[in-house]
């Protein structure tokens, strides 16, 4: 094989798939990148097993041809590299041979047939969604997603398609997130599966800012149409749970308060936490929420008290600060709607107005405190 | 005259109180018997000769009072003693041998000759008896004392003959038998000479000179010293720390009064006293000498003399452990790399305190305490200074209890302590004296341990993390059965689970640091770990603290952050004992920079 192209396109190319690369496999051939010169294109293709990612450039092919190369290697040569023509070739022995204005690089690559193959996903469950509005979807959920693999179904989000509205719902047992995009939805099936977290990641990564997207959903796998890349992810096949039952609908304590001085106030506070358990508790009155925290282990303790709405008698509530946290900062809204019913049900977050299209929901559990 | 000899015959009813019983089973014991007499003899010097194992020749030479012509031909018949005369007298036993049953036993079945001289006689006098039967007996040239020296044991008895085992083995028991003479005896100047070649010389010396020539320089140095009182009664020596145990309890010594003794309730209540320092199947090193009144103990349970009782068997198996407790509470207990001898007094001085690894890791929360003024409530403990330096160590017992250090020292290092983490099992950092390996594993499950215990005590508020999806999880009845058992505690820590029926159980909320998804698992695993566990060390609560520790602990394999190490490493120096996991595996070993000069020959 043999091409040349610019660094430039080399290298935008080869960054785009390079993440997908694992950082620690017991499949050797994982660490390399595919690369396929035909028809004035090149392609790089990258995969973990799970996620394949494939990358695309014009550029000018003198002999078709394929070689795998080991990724972080190419990548840490053509990123020191100025913008100039390069030329790629390899030859039977699987020599390579990049050549520039500077000099020559000779590395070793071996033969495609070693490398896994690019998932096929032929389907007609296609959908559509702006670019902006998925982006968005994916930020809010992928955070609450679990990042242990016991529970499979938590380690992904929970996609669902209905003839009128796209949700996606992520959860890891002690928080959750649902987010609702409205008229955007599909008339000609319904579907439900879980998607990766890291999947959607790259996702997110190479969105652009304008335009549409294209999801094609196959039996076992999801592909993402994007500029010069495609990604393809294997579905999580485990049952999502039941999350529409543990969202309570007769909330009527509603606190009202301003989220910049909330996410700070307990930023602060929970410094003061015990840093296995970052429990901080929150006591609610109708004027003034008291955000505390202690940790009996180094003796440290933080208290502070901010102004507050809330329509009810008073009441004391206990919340892990990172996932209280992490919650908080997703909410777009200058004020926060937080509703509780008693110290042992779970919390939930609203934005003070959603936004047009969207419905979003954010729940806590609480943590239970016996002193 | 026999009125005015030593040895007098035992009137039949005390003969017959005291508890019949085989004396000589191997050359060991002849040894032991022997020495004992020489002893009781107020000999100053003993030299003792094996041949091949004791099986050809026990030989046992003393400078002591030596015997008379009539106390000789006494000697060799059975109950003749010179220790004791009444019944009474058997309630205050101070000499070691008094059954009287010693010498005839072994002249029965080997060939004896006896020479002894008094102070008082020109001449000694020499007995030869061969199978119980005295072939001579006549004056003879000796020096004052005894000498005695027993062929060919068992020569008259194949059947017993046999039964010995191999010299070397037998050599062994003999040499674990002076053993104990030799520690039990400081004062008395010991010789052993086995096969022409002498193994020992051990001129009269202080008890811990003593100790250091039997254990070696290597295992003394890693003995702590020992000294409490409790009403009448004195307990002094040395125990090992606790990473320094032995798989045999070849290493442990009890005297009473001087004399050797096996109590097994006293072992298991120093090993109670490292309570879950020293792994199971793993024995420490201990040498400890008791003074007590003899009317409170009872040395005649056996005929070897070995197993004793005491009067009030309670309360001084819990001195015991406690006394155990407060030295390991005091000294550096942590492991580090010097195998090696290190020798120099330098070399000591170098290593790190307890005081100064923490102080030094803990950098971060430090700066906390400070705005928290006076309830910072560290509850770890610094040893004096005085102890590390010096190679005198204090008996730490006189000293005062550990005490809460209510400030800390300024931490060495102003900027964050560093943290590496290798192999995804071990975390590295650097100390002012070198560095030190931290065992992630074992030091979560000791933070956890400890924090469960003081839910448990209701010191420390239980936080419970509520689930969202509560987890239904049906258990065999095996588990089921188990769950019962601990299910109370599991609620008391921060579980919340439900029996929903049957079998069938609804996990509604856990401990808050058990991570997310694990829910079901940890569940298991601690039904699992308490079932298989043999844990008799510890109490429920403790058996249950230690299942959730160990399954809820990072385990090895676990990438951590910098500051997930950090919030560890602060964590484990908030606990009372840091320095051990709960079941006894160390947590922290520290390598010494001249320990490293000296493996990278900078140093020689």
């Amino acid at each position: 094989m043999k091409f040349t192209i610019s660094r430039n396109s080399f290298h935008s190319t080869l960054q785009k798939v390079i993440h997908v690369i694992p950082a620690k496999s017991t499949v050797d051939i994982l660490y390399n990148v595919l690369i396929i010169a035909e028809g004035g294109q090149l392609k790089i293709i990258a995969t973990d097993l799970e996620i394949t990612q494939v990358a695309w450039s014009e550029c000018n092919v003198e002999q078709d041809g394929s070689i795998v190369v080991p990724g972080k290697l190419l990548m840490d040569i053509i990123r020191e590299m100025p913008d100039l023509e390069i030329t790629f070739s390899a030859d039977n022995n699987f020599k390579i041979l990049i050549e520039s204005n500077f000099g020559e690089y000779k590395l070793s690559g071996q033969s495609k047939t070693e490398y896994p193959s690019v998932p096929l996903v032929e389907s007609d469950e296609k959908i559509e969604l702006d670019n902006s509005v998925l982006k968005r979807m994916i930020e809010k959920t992928i955070f609450a997603c679990s990042t242990d693999n016991l529970r499979p179904a938590l380690t992904g989000v929970f996609f669902q398609i209905f003839e009128e509205e796209i949700r996606m719902v992520a959860t890891d047992g002690h928080r959750l997130v649902k987010i609702v995009h409205k008229n955007s939805g599909n008339q000609e099936f319904t579907k439900e599966l879980i998607v990766p977290t890291k999947a959607l990641n790259f996702v997110a990564r190479n969105l652009p800012e304008k335009g549409k997207q294209q999801i094609t959903f196959s039996e076992s796998h999801v592909l993402f149409e994007l500029p010069n890349t495609n990604i393809y992810t294997r579905i999580i096949k485990e049952p999502f749970p039941d999350y529409e039952r543990v969202i309570p609908q007769n909330y009527t304590k509603e606190m009202l308060i301003a989220k910049d001085d909330f996410v700070s106030s307990v930023k602060r506070v929970s410094l003061f936490s015990n840093p296995m358990t970052y429990q901080v508790r929150l006591m609610v009155e109708t004027d003034k929420l008291t955000v505390h925290a202690q940790d009996i282990d180094f003796g440290g303790e933080a208290k502070e008290t901010i102004p507050c709405s809330f329509n009810s008698e008073a009441l004391e509530i206990a919340y892990n600060a990172n996932y209280l946290l992490d919650i908080l900062r997703h909410i777009d809204t200058e004020k926060i709607k937080f509703l509780v019913e008693d110290s042992d049900g779970p919390g939930l977050v609203y934005p003070e107005e959603q936004g047009e299209n969207e419905e979003i929901v954010m729940l806590i559990m609480p943590v239970r405190i016996r002193s | 005259m026999p009125l005015q000899s030593k040895i007098k015959i035992l009137p039949e009813n005390l003969a017959n109180k005291i508890a019949a019983g085989e004396v000589v089973e191997r050359p060991a014991s002849v040894v032991k018997e022997l020495v004992e007499n020489a002893i009781d003899a107020e000999a100053q010097r003993i030299a003792v000769f094996i041949e091949k194992g004791g099986k050809q020749l026990i030989q046992v030479v003393d400078n002591g009072v030596g015997m008379g012509e009539e106390d000789i031909r006494l000697a060799f018949e059975r109950h003749a003693t010179s220790k004791i005369k009444k019944a009474d007298d058997l309630q205050r036993i101070e000499t070691l041998g008094f059954r009287g049953e010693a010498l005839p036993s072994i002249a029965s079945v080997s060939q004896v000759e006896i020479k002894s001289k008094t102070k008082e006689e020109k001449l000694g006098n020499l007995l030869v008896i061969h199978g119980g039967k005295v072939r001579d007996f006549k004056k003879n040239a000796s020096n004052t004392g005894t000498s005695i020296s027993v062929k060919n044991l068992f020569f008259n008895t194949p059947a017993r003959r046999q039964f010995l085992r191999a010299d070397n083995s037998e050599s062994q028991q003999i040499l674990t038998t002076l053993k104990r003479f030799f520690l039990a005896y400081p004062d008395i100047h010991f010789e052993l000479t086995m096969d022409g070649k002498q193994i020992f010389n051990l001129k009269p010396a202080e008890i811990n000179e003593r100790v250091r020539e039997i254990f070696g320089d290597a295992l003394y140095k890693d003995l702590l010293p020992l000294s409490a009182s409790l009403g009448g009664v004195q307990l002094s020596g040395f125990i090992s720390r606790p990473d320094l145990t032995r798989k045999s309890r070849g290493w442990q010594y009890i005297f009473l009064n001087g004399r050797p003794i096996q109590a097994r309730s006293l072992g298991y209540a120093i090993v109670q006293g490292y309570a879950n320092l020293i792994p199971a199947g793993s024995y420490p090193v201990y040498c400890l000498f008791i003074d007590i009144d003899p009317a409170l103990v009872d040395v005649n349970v056996h005929p070897a003399k070995m197993e004793v009782r005491f009067a009030n068997e309670r309360s001084i198996y819990y001195f015991f452990i406690n006394s155990v407790q407060s030295v390991l509470k005091k000294e550096n207990v942590i492991p580090s790399f010097n195998s090696a001898p290190s020798g120099s007094a330098v070399g000591r001085s170098l290593q790190s305190t307890p005081g100064e690894i923490m102080s030094e890791l803990k950098s971060r929360k430090h700066s906390m305490a400070r705005y928290s003024g006076d309830q910072l409530s560290l509850t770890y403990f610094e040893p004096e200074s005085t102890q590390q330096n010096s190679g005198e160590k204090e008996h730490p017992a006189e000293t005062g209890q550990p005490e809460n250090l209510p400030s800390t020292p300024a931490p060495v290092f102003s900027e964050q302590a560093k943290f590496w983490q290798i192999h995804n099992r071990y975390i590295l950092s650097e100390i002012k004296s070198g560095m030190v390996i931290i065992d992630q594993h074992v030091a979560h499950e000791r933070v956890l341990y400890e924090r469960i215990l003081k839910v448990l005590n209701e010191k420390q508020p239980m936080i419970s993390q509520k689930l969202l999806f509560p987890q239904k999880l049906t258990l065999n009845y095996e588990d089921f059965s188990v769950f019962k058992d601990i299910y109370e505690v599991l609620n008391h820590i921060g579980f919340s689970i439900k029996v929903f029926s049957g079998t069938t159980i609804v996990i509604e909320a856990m401990p808050a640091d058990v991570k997310v998804g694990r829910e079901s698992q940890i569940l298991l695993d601690i039904i699992d770990y308490y079932r298989n566990r043999p844990l008799h060390d510890f109490n429920h609560n403790e058996k249950v603290a230690a299942a959730y520790a160990c399954k809820n602990a990072v385990k090895s394999g676990e990438t951590l952050s910098q500051q997930e190490m950090q919030d560890l490493v602060d964590q484990l120096f908030a606990c009372e004992s840091p320095f051990f996991c709960p079941h006894g595996r160390p947590v922290i070993v520290t390598m010494d920079l001249e320990e490293l000069d000296r493996k990278f020959k900078r140093i020689t």
